[in-house]
């Protein structure tokens, strides 16, 4: 699978609607926000927003099809932010996603040096799987809108890019 | 290859953020032209014509433009403050002189005629500073009236709800806002003559790691002012409808800011705050304090949190229930925040707090100069 797997980043108003149904949001894709605070997580004001800020959506292709998207952005001069990774379900379990976050993360030089993610109660241990660890003393917090079936809450969730060999930045393909 | 765009690549591993975040913005900015929405947003004209803080250091905006409108559902909320120019005075001095430089600037201005905490003190110091102001009070007919505490100076107007109901449903399309009770006190404003500092918009400090939904901590302390987008919807309606204003007294200057964040009240709320039960209000948001604050400053005053109190009157509450969902249909007014890290915040303002009680995060890393 690996060698048909490509990763791309897309413009933002693409990944916005090509992710709004799944998210439940067809018809107001356009609501969907570029970024997010996550509870104080970013460290930029005012106008550092627009000048300081780099977001990359991205996603997975598979035989050309999109099976895949997340985006990051920096919190911060040394703090990534991940959100909202997404397979499509019939291709999980395959190493899609955590490829897709490495490709996401290796878009930005070494001086960003943590990266941040909520993570849903279920995909804790999947997330742990990918050297993601739950931020001691942080514990489960609910839902920012609606509740879903099955999960408990999100949890905030970091890994450390300090220590991890990284292949070439620009390498278009899956581990 | 893909078709798309990639980052330019930093010219070394450990390149500065800086470097690699100016070789790249242009195109994965929130503005760049990767991520823009609407192409001609970067064009945009700033709309500001009026004063509304002192030399409008405060700002506020959408995409990066200051005074403007929301013009998309994604569009992002940005708010600025200035930094000082001198230490401050403290909190009433400060405030006082708000007042005065307003009244020195506009001449004869007015103030809702309510118990609220910010109306009601901004009428005490106009009172003893012997200027020139009224109080505007409005009974909505129907509805119990409007207690009047200083009849001289009062200006009272009595409005049909049919006629409050046709302005709350403009100023919704024009401010942003489906929040009734801000409407009501926009209405003040809309019938004053001359130009009204307007209640409301307090400094809110929230912690981040307090989940409101389970009323428990689920992280360490930590403070960031929030301004809602609805806090300024005043301001948006000013704009639109030309009128000169004061929707933000308590953000007049940033030494009046400065004034509030280092007065006794805060600090000693931050100092219980931090040692507060996980299930305490009081480490969820700085109430208290702002109404300490206003308790220390102005002794034997009685007080209300918000004009809205003042009304006692249970049917006003249901009728605006039922306004609030007819101006949500009309103008879905957005709710998003900007959060500015109390650390930011004290460091720009020049306010020493003890680590400790900033519970500042260093979690999520800074950010250098520019």
């Amino acid at each position: 699978m690996a060698t048909r797997l490509r990763f791309s980043v897309i413009p933002f108003s693409l990944w916005q609607r090509e992710i709004a149904p799944l998210w439940f949001k067809e018809g107001s894709h356009h609501s969907i926000l570029p970024i997010l605070n996550g509870h104080g997580q970013m460290q930029y004001v005012g106008r550092e927003l627009f000048n300081r800020i780099l977001l990359f959506p991205v996603c997975a292709e598979y035989e050309g099809e999109r099976i895949g998207w997340t985006s990051v952005y920096n919190i911060s001069d040394t703090a990534l932010r991940i959100r909202g990774i997404y397979v499509l379900p019939e291709f999980r379990s395959n190493g899609v996603g955590k490829s897709m976050v490495n490709f996401a993360l290796n878009l930005w030089p070494d001086c960003w040096t943590d990266c941040f993610m909520y993570s849903r109660s279920s995909n804790i241990e999947r997330y742990r799987r990918w050297g993601f660890e739950v931020v001691s003393p942080f514990s489960m917090r609910s839902f920012d809108e609606e509740k879903i079936p099955g999960e408990s809450g999100i949890v905030l969730m970091s890994k450390s890019r300090r220590s991890t060999a990284r292949p070439e930045r620009f390498e278009n393909a899956a581990e | 290859m893909s078709d798309h765009p990639y980052p330019e690549p930093s010219s070394a591993q450990a390149a500065n953020a800086a470097v690699f975040i100016a070789a790249n913005l242009q195109t994965f900015g929130l503005l760049g032209d990767n991520n823009l929405l609407a192409p001609d947003r970067r064009d945009e004209a700033s709309g500001i014509a009026r004063e509304f803080t002192l030399g409008n250091h405060f700002k506020f905006g959408f995409d990066g433009i200051a005074f403007n409108d929301r013009r998309l559902a994604a569009s992002r909320y940005w708010v600025e403050y200035g930094a000082p120019s001198r230490e401050h005075e403290g909190f009433q001095r400060e405030f006082r002189r708000a007042i005065a430089q307003i009244h020195a600037n506009y001449g004869t201005f007015s103030v809702t005629s309510t118990k609220s905490y910010i109306a009601s003190t901004v009428a005490r110091e106009a009172r003893d500073m012997e200027l020139d102001f009224k109080l505007i009070a409005i009974d909505i007919e129907g509805f119990n009236p409007v207690r009047i505490e200083d009849a001289a100076r009062t200006e009272r107007h009595s409005v049909s709800w049919e006629r409050f109901c046709e302005f709350a449903l403009n100023f919704s399309r024009a401010g942003g806002c489906s929040d009734p009770w801000i409407a009501l006190e926009a209405f003040h404003g809309e019938l004053s003559q001359v130009p009204h500092i307007y209640d409301g918009a307090e400094l809110r400090l929230i912690n981040n790691n307090f989940d409101t939904a389970t009323k428990v901590a689920v992280g360490p302390l930590d403070w960031a002012l929030v301004d809602n987008e609805k806090f300024t919807a005043i301001n948006r309606y000013l704009l639109a409808e030309n009128k000169p204003g004061i929707p933000q007294i308590l953000r007049w200057s940033p030494e009046l800011i400065a004034a509030q964040l280092d007065s006794p009240a805060y600090r000693d709320w931050l100092k219980r705050a931090q040692h507060a039960s996980a299930a305490s209000a009081d480490i969820r948001v700085n109430k208290t304090a702002r109404m300490q604050l206003m308790t220390d400053s102005y002794p034997g005053l009685q007080v209300t949190a918000t004009f809205s109190n003042d009304r006692r009157d249970p049917r006003l509450k249901e009728q605006m229930k039922l306004l609030r969902r007819r101006m949500r249909n009309s103008a879905p007014g957005r709710r998003m925040q900007h959060r500015y890290p109390l650390s930011r915040l004290a460091a720009l303002l020049g306010i020493a707090i003890e680590p400790r009680l900033l519970a500042k995060l260093d979690l999520y890393g800074g950010v250098h100069g520019n």
